[in-house]
């Protein structure tokens, strides 16, 4: 596990230069009162800027982005870990305006994203590895010029459709604790079938105390395994304190682990994150 | 060829415009406004819908849609002003010779 990960951490280096890196680095309090270090690392990355590869098409009043994406969520002992590496598009739905002479998106009005993504989810020990594809549908009606509340604007909704595999890997001499735990009903060299619901609140840099920026973001997942008829949830506060408007400091609780494991162990934890 | 209605200024009155959506922290958009200082590329939700890769998106739509050439941006593109990204498509726009 630490040669992939050292392996994968000279991959972001080295696009790095190009890209925009976010990490994520902290210290979390686990269930089993265990101190761990919880590693966060959210790569993004547009392909046309690193491969030189087109990825946009257009078509009537819809357009069409491919975009590949690297989510590491690990830590040591038993902290939550997931590891999710897939290739994204994302597909939008608008209504057109004329601006300057100039048919364009309306994005003032309500639009349609359907992303879509092929990859595989793992734990940090590599002992849980799903194949998923994944589609859903996303309404965007945050447009700062539209005349809605504010507080709207700071919103998110989406749901999801997950369909793949759960592969048989060897778990022999794999001693999982806490929030390593497979919780999970989907059974290994089974197929995989959910339908996820997401929420999100995120206030921004809302208040200033002496000087500092404080925000708080809110997400809540829920899923329902289809092929078993069992329900998975994940929720987490964060606290964010801006240091500045690319670096905060973080106070996250966590009920949940998410995928693959969908532990439901608690994760109280602090971190950094700071943007390149 | 098509006509290519393209110019530095309908081009960039759509950018404001665009800019004007993802605006939540009241920048003054202008064509010297950099824009990571309004726009970012992780900010969408689940890690789609980033206010970048839909501006970006919104735009190329747009030029497509009027007849324009696709350009593809540079890679530090959201560190260049307004003005500096319309120089550089309206830079690669071919128009009918008449």
């Amino acid at each position: 596990m630490k040669k992939i990960l050292i392996s994968i951490l000279l991959v972001i280096t080295t696009f790095a230069a190009r890209s925009q890196l976010e990490v994520q680095v902290g210290a979390s309090k686990t269930e089993l009162k265990n101190n761990a270090i919880r590693l966060g690392i959210t790569y993004l990355q547009s392909l046309d800027s690193v491969f030189g590869v087109e990825h946009f098409i257009p078509g009537k009043k819809s357009f069409f982005l491919i975009t590949p994406e690297l989510d590491i969520q690990t830590g040591t002992e038993d902290a939550f870990s997931s590891i999710v590496v897939k290739a994204s598009g994302l597909f939008s739905t608008f209504k057109t305006t004329t601006v300057a002479g100039l048919l364009t998106p309306d994005f003032n009005k309500t639009f349609h994203v359907f992303p879509i993504s092929l990859g595989i989810e793992s734990n940090n020990s590599f002992n849980n590895i799903n194949g998923v594809f994944e589609a859903g549908w996303i309404p965007y009606y945050q447009s700062y010029g539209r005349s809605s509340p504010d507080w709207i604007k700071k919103t998110n909704i989406g749901i999801f459709l997950q369909a793949g595999y759960k592969f048989n890997i060897d778990t022999a001499g794999s001693n999982d604790i806490g929030g390593e735990i497979d919780e999970s009903l989907e059974s290994i060299d089974k197929g995989i079938l959910r339908a996820k619901g997401s929420a999100q609140v995120n206030t921004g840099q809302i208040i200033n105390i002496a000087g500092f920026r404080i925000g708080i973001v809110g997400d809540a997942d829920v899923w329902y395994d289809l092929i078993n008829s069992a329900v998975y949830h994940k929720l987490q506060g964060e606290l964010r304190v801006f240091l500045t408007d690319e670096q905060y400091l973080s106070f996250v609780y966590s009920y949940g682990s998410g995928a693959p494991l969908f532990n439901t162990a608690e994760q109280i934890g602090v971190g950094v994150s700071i943007k390149f | 060829m098509a006509e290519n209605k393209i110019n530095f200024e309908n081009l960039t009155e759509n950018m404001f415009t665009k800019l004007e959506g993802f605006n939540n922290e009241g920048v003054d958009i202008e064509l010297t406004t950099i824009h990571n200082e309004v726009l970012s590329k992780s900010d969408g939700f689940k890690g789609v819908g980033d206010s970048a890769s839909l501006y970006k998106g919104g735009i190329y739509w747009t030029i497509w849609a009027n007849g324009g050439n696709k350009v593809t941006w540079p890679a530090n593109w959201l560190t260049l002003s307004v003005q500096e990204l319309a120089d550089i498509i309206i830079s690669k726009q071919k128009y009918p010779t008449t």
